[in-house]
């Protein structure tokens, strides 16, 4: 009986130092980020978004000054300018510049992943590559519709698949997408863990359904493997709803609202902050989907646009500030 | 199906008079390291993992014990493994278990059953089974130290936790 308590002793002891865990991060990473803003206000007479563009902005800035000084970063900016659509592009080195406007507004996916190209084409396994937007997401499939043409009501969208597969497969890091736009939970991939909430038909948020949720865990026992995703997505919205800005005051998407809030930009002065929130420790997934839904601003609209994201069993750290 | 459990029922009631049997309440508090491995990916450690199980329906028969365990487990998130770290969760099993008591001082527990997993974090869950594997030495009569193995198993994942604890029991025989 001696023998069989040391053995487990042993087991325990060994269980509480890295013994079982394999190797760590050697090379610093690098982040890239494409934020797409689209206000359409060029356009004969698709609705406007007022503050997706100044979300872009306000985004990008509050990210910048994040990672300034801990790591290294590149932030490619798309919205519809004046001129057109133009693509920016900022770096952790102070480069500042303008790489692509697209005179008449339209750009096709093709053109636009190779603009993207340029910048994207360098990340590597471990960097870490974040896609943000804040537009329409059409017709209930929650196709981005990032691109129209001025002065009709034209406009071009990218699908589910256009994304993951035309798109975010051409380059390597670890991706995730933050949407802030109607029906954005369509981009989130179906896996083999089931949602615990659950919606009426209106769309709505419901309370905890635990007989429900058990149904969905049974029948997902046969679902498909999404153990460790490639892409992991926050978006703003479930497959069926609807996403809102300029709500209560707040010049913002609701979403980025809560996003940027979590981030610690300032939003009583409109201005990005050099926060020191984060010294020592690091950003995940969960920790940013949980950070956008305590600062959700108005719970009414938590339950008519509730944030989802990628059900894994593993979470993915973003920044490391440790 | 009602008529089976309503059988059951009266069989559980009236099986201390029947089968001189008698009945038994087991609770259990236990901790320990939990390992995961998911697919292809290496073996992963959980910070810890912490389980409060409770045997209200027991029923002991000489030696013997069956009971059905309802349980709580808490699988604390794993240390960054890279970059990515296991997601913490919650797992409610319930199951059956038997227990034999060798002698006075020693018995051994093994069962199974179904569990729903909720990861709290990321508002998800599964459905998971498990196996289980209990040492329990009797220093008094009515409490244990006791030295569990949980085996969970689901698509593409099998964790196990091993824990130290102690048990109450209230009531039956060992």
């Amino acid at each position: 009986m001696r023998k069989l308590l040391v053995v487990i002793l042993i087991a325990i002891t060994f269980s509480s130092c890295e013994y079982f865990l394999g190797g760590g991060i050697t090379v610093e990473p690098k982040v890239y980020m494409v934020a797409i803003g689209i206000g359409y206000e060029h356009s004969a007479d698709i609705s406007r978004l007022k503050y997706t563009k100044s979300d872009m902005n306000a985004l990008s800035a509050q990210i910048a000054n994040l990672l300034e000084g801990k790591m290294d970063y590149e932030i490619l900016t798309c919205s519809d300018e004046e001129d057109g659509l133009t693509l920016r592009r900022m770096t952790s080195g102070g480069e500042r510049e303008t790489l692509y406007v697209w005179e008449n507004g339209i750009v096709d996916t093709k053109t636009l992943s190779m603009a993207l190209d340029n910048s994207l084409s360098k990340a590597e396994d471990g960097d870490v590559m974040i896609f943000y937007y804040a537009g329409h997401g059409d017709d209930e499939t929650g196709c981005l519709a990032y691109t129209y043409e001025y002065g009709t009501n034209k406009y071009e969208t990218i699908s589910v698949r256009d994304l993951y597969d035309d798109m975010l497969s051409r380059w390597k890091g670890r991706k995730l997408l933050l949407l802030d736009s109607c029906f954005s939970g369509n981009f989130i991939e179906n896996g083999d863990l089931a949602p615990t909430h659950t919606y009426d038909e209106k769309g709505n948020l419901t309370v905890f359904n635990p007989i429900g949720s058990m149904e969905l865990s049974w029948q997902m026992l046969k679902g498909k493997d999404n153990a460790k995703p490639d892409v992991y997505v926050i978006s703003g919205a479930s497959r069926d709803q609807m996403t809102y800005e300029g709500v209560d005051g707040i010049e913002h998407g609701l979403f980025t609202y809560a996003l940027l809030r979590y981030l610690d930009y300032d939003t009583q002065m409109e201005e990005a902050t050099y926060t020191t929130k984060f010294d020592g420790k690091y950003i995940s997934v969960s920790d940013l989907y949980n950070g956008i839904i305590d600062n959700f601003p108005n719970q009414n609209y938590f339950k008519r646009s509730t944030p989802n994201t990628t059900p894994s069993r593993f979470d993915m750290i973003l920044f490391d500030f440790r | 199906m009602k008529r089976v459990i309503f059988v059951l029922i009266i069989l559980l009631l009236f099986s201390e008079v029947l089968f001189a049997v008698s009945y038994t309440a087991l609770f259990s508090l236990y901790g320990g390291p939990g390992f995961t491995k998911v697919k292809s990916d290496d073996l992963l450690r959980t910070s810890y993992t912490l389980t409060f199980e409770a045997e209200a329906a027991g029923i002991s028969f000489g030696r013997n014990t069956l009971s059905l365990p309802l349980s709580v487990t808490f699988f604390s998130d794993s240390p960054p493994y890279g970059y990515y770290m296991l997601n913490s969760h919650f797992d409610l099993a319930l199951g059956l278990a038997y227990r034999y008591a060798f002698t006075s001082l020693f018995t051994l527990k093994a069962g199974g059953g179904i569990t729903y997993r909720i990861y709290h974090d990321i508002d998800a869950s599964a459905i998971a089974f498990y196996t289980s594997v209990s040492g329990e030495f009797y220093p008094a009569q009515y409490t244990a130290i006791i030295i569990p193995v949980n085996l969970f198993f689901t698509k593409d994942e099998i964790a196990f936790n091993i824990g130290i604890g102690c048990l109450l029991r209230i009531g039956g025989g060992k």
